[in-house]
């Protein structure tokens, strides 16, 4: 009895949307309709998501990349400022280079004649500033060749600026200026 | 594989058809199939046993029936009997409500209106530019005789039905196409006592006239049908004047075509084609069936039961869609995957920065900067040093045993620039003294002091550009010595 009515329900439904068949039917309106509607369905169920999550990924991606390249170039820095400032000592203030600068003429031998220092203090190099030491020696040419290997291969670094050398009745006379790095400003420095 | 199945799967694949045409006592059956580079594998046979009864038809309907059971996955379309269609072309009256549209739209409202005792179908065309509805009508009887029993085991499907002479029409495009713009067009289609006259252009035929010369001239029989077609075609169809005429098939006439031409005024072309026959038609349905069912008559339509939705839906290119969205789903889930690993690593060396995980990014680029901005400096300085020990050794040991070193001045300015700007920040400039000869010689030690510094192991990697840059002389007491100096610098600089 239920199978009767459903089949007269169904015949009368079909009767009332006939014309929606027909109507479809005309000019390949089925075709356009449902390409029209797989192409929708397409878009909106695989391209849309996949294309919000490939955005969103990428996003996070180029975020975290960013943030570690940033990681890796202040490792880099760090690692690179440690290795140079292994050749400066810890108490690097003038009055340290002092003593010790006269501390390698004494072993040199040589003839101190002038000693003046000079600290930058309108200059920054990392934490430090700059020093200059200028210094007039007199002595053999061994004697001077000692001091410039010493001034160049000791423990901490010093590195010369300039460097005068004439030679008057026998003697070696030399100008040297010397560059290191000092910790602090020190007013001290300057009146040596 | 078993050969039926892949039999069946090569036919689905190039496209098959049959075409089945029933004349006096004999049947026609041709066989064509498409391939992507062009027809292949036509094949015909005619049953001449089979004697067709006006009035049952039987035989006919049986070795349909056996074609149509045999052949399950081809299209068989049958031939009507030219005298037992009519074929009216209307031009376009939008006031009747059909909106012909050129190319074979097919209009099913058109299509569905029926007579009692009559089938019909209309496809609407555009001929010459102008809007025909193409119709073709026959007596359901003419039809229902040709069809098989449906309870019959094994047939479920009907062929299509199609006029004779339609078929005819697409059977001699197919050898002779006819050129672009060439108008209104009258091709004969000529067998051997008969033939068929055809109005129409490249696409469509629009007319056609029923030729026999069996009790009459042949000349006068064409003649005789191109006055008629031309008349209807101006009178009824509104179109200009038969343009061009052709010959195909059997084009010997005894009296010459030039005498039909005088009297036609015009040129007729004789093309290439085979003589019109029963077999001639039968390859023209076995082609119609190549094409969609929707761009031609077919006069047992209405006999089929309506479409449903799911065979109206174009599954091929929902298939092609739906391929295309896998396939995308496919490339872009892959590439989803490849960016989620990517991102996992990224994330993973991130937290194995301890040190960094608390701070945030600007937080990091400001440290970025302060690093940058100390190290650069100190980079600087330690970097760019000119040891000077070597230079006095090398100096010192280069001297030629006449000569002595009267001055040395070497720079290598860091922070400070240098005094004498023409020098440069780094450089070493060397006077040397040698005993004078006589006023204005040049001694021989200055070039050797030169070359031997320029190829020293020390001046040709560290200092390069040695150059003499200065000769005096000067006169102490009674010795003269000659004073020349001598610069080094790094390349380039």
């Amino acid at each position: 009895m239920g199978d009767f009515f459903l089949r007269r329900q169904l015949q009368q439904f079909g009767q009332r949307y006939a014309w929606v068949f027909e109507y479809l039917q005309q000019n390949q309106r089925v075709k356009v309709l449902a390409v029209t509607l797989c192409m929708i369905v397409g878009v909106t169920c695989v391209y849309n998501p996949m294309r919000r999550r490939i955005v969103s990924l990428g996003t996070r991606l180029s975020a975290e990349r960013s943030r570690l390249e940033l990681v890796h170039q202040i490792e880099n820095l760090r690692r690179e400022r440690s290795e140079l400032l292994a050749s400066i000592p810890e108490t690097a203030h003038a009055n340290f280079w002092t003593e010790y600068i006269l501390q390698g003429l004494r072993e040199s031998g040589i003839q101190l004649r002038h000693f003046d220092t000079n600290l930058n203090t309108k200059r920054q190099i990392g934490d430090y500033r700059p020093l200059e030491v200028m210094l007039d020696v007199s002595g053999s040419y061994q004697q001077l060749y000692a001091l410039l290997g010493w001034i160049e291969s000791n423990k901490w670094y010093i590195r010369v600026l300039d460097m005068r050398f004439r030679k008057d009745r026998g003697a070696v006379f030399a100008t040297l200026k010397l560059g290191a790095l000092a910790s602090e400003p020190d007013g001290d420095a300057n009146k040596l | 594989m078993r050969p039926g199945l892949a039999k069946n799967l090569l036919e689905a694949g190039l496209r098959s058809s049959i075409g089945f045409y029933a004349s006096g006592d004999a049947v026609r059956i041709v066989e064509t199939t498409r391939t992507p580079f062009g027809l292949a594998g036509i094949h015909s046979r005619r049953i001449d046993d089979a004697y067709v009864s006006k009035e049952s038809g039987k035989d006919v309907r049986d070795i349909l029936a056996e074609v149509l059971k045999r052949e399950r996955l081809k299209t068989v379309t049958v031939g009507v009997r030219p005298n037992a269609v009519d074929f009216i072309a209307d031009a376009d009256r939008p006031e009747e409500g059909w909106d012909g549209v050129g190319g074979g739209e097919s209009q099913p409202s058109a299509r569905l209106q029926t007579t009692p005792g009559v089938l019909l179908d209309s496809i609407a065309v555009s001929v010459a530019k102008t809007k025909f509805l193409l119709t073709g009508r026959v007596r359901s009887k003419e039809i229902a005789a040709g069809l098989p029993d449906p309870e019959e085991e094994g047939v479920r499907r009907q062929p299509r039905f199609e006029p004779g002479p339609w078929a005819a029409w697409r059977a001699s495009l197919h050898f002779a196409p006819l050129k672009r713009r060439s108008g209104v067009h009258l091709r004969y289609i000529l067998g051997e006592q008969e033939g068929l006259a055809v109005l129409g252009d490249r696409n469509w035929p629009v007319a056609w006239q029923v030729l026999s010369w069996r009790s009459q001239d042949k000349g006068a029989a064409l003649v005789q049908a191109f006055h008629m077609l031309n008349l209807y075609a101006r009178r009824h169809l509104s179109l200009s004047e038969i343009r061009r005429v052709s010959v195909q098939g059997c084009s010997d006439l005894h009296e010459g075509w030039q005498a039909i031409e005088s009297q036609l005024s015009r040129e007729i072309e004789v093309v290439a084609g085979p003589a019109y026959d029963e077999e001639f038609i039968a390859f023209g349905l076995a082609l119609g069936g190549l094409e969609s069912g929707e761009n031609t008559l077919d006069l047992g339509r209405s006999l089929r039961p309506p479409k449903t939705l799911f065979a109206l839906l174009p599954w091929k290119e929902l298939g092609f869609l739906s391929v295309l969205f896998a396939a995308m789903f496919l490339v872009m889930s892959s590439h989803a995957r490849s960016l989620k690993t990517q991102l996992k690593t990224a994330i993973d060396e991130n937290a194995a920065a301890t040190w960094a995980n608390s701070v945030p990014v600007p937080g990091l680029q400001a440290e970025q900067k302060r690093l940058a901005k100390d190290v650069q400096p100190l980079s600087e300085f330690f970097s760019k040093r000119i040891p000077f020990a070597p230079v006095l050794a090398t100096i010192s040991n280069m001297i030629p045993p006449t000569a002595w070193v009267e001055s040395l001045h070497a720079a290598d300015y860091v922070w400070s620039t240098a005094t004498n700007r023409a020098l440069g920040d780094t450089y070493v400039l060397v006077r040397y003294a040698v005993p004078l000869v006589h006023r204005g010689a040049v001694p021989k030690e200055i070039d050797q002091l030169v070359n031997s510094l320029r190829k020293s192991l020390y001046f040709s990697e560290v200092l390069p550009e040695v150059k003499l840059a200065d000769i005096n002389w000067k006169q102490e007491g009674a010795d003269g010595v000659t004073l020349f100096t001598v610069i080094a610098k790094p390349k380039g600089k």
